[in-house]
C-alpha cells in the first residue's frame, strides 16, 4: 500500500512552505482592501493551499483504500 | 439576556446532541467511532471543531491585541498549510487500519504495529498526562468567559459547571455520533459568532479599511510581520507546533469514525478555508482593541469590544460561541479517553480483550463521567497559570508525531525506535519546561525564541531513526503497508 501512496504531493508542502516564509515583505506596511498587505498574502496562501488541496485529491487520491475495503 | 442566549443555547446543544442518540446500535463501535459511518460535511466541521478550542476566539484575539498581523501568520496560515497534509498522508491511512483491524483508539495501532504491549501502555500515560491539562484549561477557560462577559455576575464555578454539564448529556448518551452531530452544530454556532462579531464591530469603527488606517498610523508595527522581532529560523520552529495535531487522540477517534476514506476529500479541500473563516475575524478584532483600549484589560478584548460596542445578545451569543469553542474539543476529549481507558487498560489487562459490547459501552461512560467531574473539580483549584500548560501540552503531542509517521510509513521502525523516541520526549519536555520556571511566561529555549518544539520534534525523529537502524527489524509488518 506504502507504494501506491505518492509523495509528490509533499513537493506542493514544500513550495506552500516556502511562500509563508514572504520575509522579502514582512516591513511592507501596505493597506490592500483595506487590510494590511501581510494579512491579505497569508489569506491568499490560505486559498492557494486549498486550491492545492483540490488537484492533490483529484490527481493523487488513494483510491486503494477504499477499493480493498469494497473487496 | 446574556444568560437567556447561553440557556437557549445550550439546550439547543443538548437537543442536537440526543438526537444523534437514535442512530445509535448498543455496541462499542458504535460509542466510539460512530460505527465509521461520519460523512463528509461532518466530519469537516467536527475535525475543525475539536481542533479549535477557545483560545481561537479568546486567546487569538487577545494575541493579535499584544503583537498584532503576525498572530495569523504564526498561528492560523501555519496551521492552515500543515494539517490538511496530516489529514491526507496520516489521517487516510490510519481510518484503513483502524477499519481493517477494528482500532478505536490510537493506542491500540501502536501496540498491534510493533506488537508491544509495553510500548502502548508507555505512550498511553504519555498522552493520557498531555491531554489532562488540555482538557482543564477548556474547563477553567469556560468558566473565567462566562465571568468575563457577565462582569462577574455568574461565578467562573458556574460556567465550568455548565460546560461539564452539558457535555456529560450528549458524549454519555450518545457517544461519538451525539459528539460529531453536536460539533457540526457547535462549530457552525461559532464561525458565524465570529463573522457575526467582525461585521458589527468593524462597522463601529467605519469599517475595516478605516480601523487599519487609524490603526497603523497610532501602531504601526501591529500591520506589519516585523523583520525585527521574527526571523525565518524562529517561526520555522512554530510550524512545528500545528503537526501535534496529528498525535491528538481526539482526532484520531474522528478519523477513525470516517465512512469512507473518500470522506476525508471534504476536510482535505475546505480545512484551510475555514481555518481562515474563523481566524481572520479573531486576529482583525484584537488588533482593533488597541485603538480604544489599553493595557491592562479587565478581560479578553474580544468580550471587551463587545460589551462596550454591542447589546446584550451580542454578548450572549459570544458566550455561546465561546461554549460552543470550548465543548467541541471538550467533548472529542474526554470521549478519546473515555475509548483509551475502556479499551486500552480496562478491557486489555484486566479482561484479556474479553468484555461485552454493553460492558465497554458502560466503562466508556463512566470513565467520560469521571473525567468531567474530575475536570470540574481540578478547575475550582487551578489557578490561570493552567493556560501557560496549553503551548507546554502541544509541544510534547508534537514530539510524539515522528512515531505515528514512523508506524504508518516506515516498514522499518522498530519498537525500540519508537520506545527511546518517545523517552527523549519525555527527558526533553521535562527539561525544557523546568527550565521555564525560572522565567515567567517563558516558551522559548533560553530566551533564543525558538520554541521548544523545534528540538524536542526533530531529536524524537532522529533517535527513532538511529534506534530503529541499529535494531532488528520488525517481522510482522507486511500487513500495515
Amino acid at each position: 500500500m506504502s507504494q501506491q501512496t505518492k509523495i509528490w504531493p509533499l513537493s506542493i508542502l514544500l513550495l506552500l512552505l516556502i511562500l509563508f516564509f514572504n520575509f522579502w515583505m514582512w516591513d511592507n506596511d501596505a493597506l490592500i482592501l483595506g487590510m494590511p498587505i501581510n494579512l491579505l498574502y497569508h489569506i491568499g496562501l490560505c486559498v492557494l493551499t486549498t486550491l492545492s488541496m483540490l488537484v492533490i485529491v483529484r490527481l493523487a487520491w488513494p483510491h486503494h483504500l477504499d477499493e480493498e475495503d469494497a473487496e | 439576556m446574556i444568560i437567556a442566549v447561553v440557556a437557549i443555547y445550550l439546550g439547543l446543544v443538548i437537543v442536537v446532541g440526543t438526537l444523534g442518540h437514535r442512530l445509535f446500535r448498543n455496541t462499542a463501535e458504535d460509542y466510539f467511532v460512530a460505527s465509521r459511518s461520519i460523512g463528509p460535511v461532518v466530519l469537516l466541521m467536527t475535525l475543525l471543531g475539536t481542533n479549535l478550542t477557545a483560545f481561537t476566539m479568546l486567546g487569538a484575539s487577545g494575541e493579535a491585541y499584544r503583537l498584532g498581523i503576525v498572530v495569523f501568520g504564526l498561528m492560523g496560515a501555519s496551521s492552515s498549510i500543515l494539517i490538511p497534509f496530516l489529514f491526507y498522508y496520516l489521517g487516510t491511512k490510519s481510518w484503513w487500519l483502524g477499519k481493517r483491524f477494528s482500532y478505536v483508539t490510537q493506542i491500540q495501532m501502536i501496540r498491534d504495529r510493533y506488537t508491544s504491549p509495553a510500548l502502548g501502555t508507555l505512550l498511553f500515560v504519555v498522552v493520557v498526562l498531555l491531554m489532562l491539562p488540555y482538557i482543564l484549561i477548556g474547563v477553567k477557560g469556560g468558566g473565567d468567559a462566562l465571568a468575563a462577559i457577565t462582569r462577574g455576575e455568574w461565578p467562573g464555578w458556574a460556567g465550568s459547571l455548565l460546560v461539564c454539564g452539558v457535555t456529560f448529556l450528549y458524549v454519555t448518551y450518545g457517544g461519538m455520533r451525539s459528539t460529531a452531530w453536536a460539533n457540526t452544530f457547535q462549530t457552525t454556532v461559532f464561525i458565524l459568532v465570529g463573522i457575526i462579531a467582525y461585521l458589527v464591530i468593524m462597522d463601529h469603527y467605519g469599517g475595516i479599511g478605516e480601523a487599519m488606517a487609524t490603526l497603523r498610523d497610532t501602531h504601526p508595527e501591529f500591520v506589519v510581520f516585523g523583520s525585527g522581532s521574527y526571523t525565518v529560523f524562529k517561526i520555522l520552529s512554530y510550524l512545528l507546533l500545528p503537526i501535534s495535531v496529528a498525535a491528538f487522540p481526539h482526532i484520531y477517534g474522528h478519523w477513525l469514525s470516517a465512512r469512507t476514506a473518500r470522506s476525508f476529500q471534504t476536510p482535505i479541500v475546505f480545512y484551510p478555508l475555514c481555518i481562515a473563516a474563523v481566524w481572520v475575524p479573531s486576529v482583525t478584532l484584537g488588533m482593533v482593541g488597541r485603538i480604544d483600549f489599553t493595557a491592562p484589560l479587565n478581560g479578553p478584548i474580544l468580550i471587551e469590544l463587545i460589551l462596550a460596542h454591542t447589546g446584550g445578545v451580542l454578548a450572549g451569543c459570544l458566550a455561546a460561541g465561546v461554549f460552543a469553542a470550548i465543548m467541541s474539543s471538550l467533548d472529542s476529549q474526554t470521549l478519546a479517553l473515555g475509548a483509551m481507558f475502556t479499551e486500552d487498560i480496562v478491557r486489555f489487562y484486566g479482561f484479556d480483550n474479553q468484555l461485552s459490547e454493553k460492558q465497554q459501552i458502560l466503562f466508556g461512560r463512566l470513565f467520560v463521567a469521571a473525567f468531567l467531574v474530575l475536570a470540574f473539580v481540578a478547575s475550582l483549584f487551578t489557578t490561570r497559570s493552567i493556560f501557560e500548560l496549553g503551548a507546554w501540552s502541544l509541544t510534547g503531542f508534537a514530539g510524539l508525531v515522528p512515531i505515528f509517521v514512523g508506524a504508518l510509513y516506515w516498514k522499518r521502525s522498530t519498537k525500540q525506535g519508537a520506545t527511546v523516541a518517545i523517552l527523549s520526549v519525555i527527558g526533553l519536555w521535562l527539561f525544557f519546561y523546568a527550565d521555564s520556571l525560572n522565567v515567567e511566561g517563558a516558551y522559548s529555549i533560553g530566551g533564543t525564541g525558538l520554541i521548544p518544539a523545534g528540538i524536542i520534534v526533530p531529536v524524537s525523529a532522529l533517535i527513532l531513526i538511529l534506534v530503529s537502524f541499529a535494531t532488528t527489524p520488525p517481522r510482522d509488518a507486511d500487513r500495515f503497508f
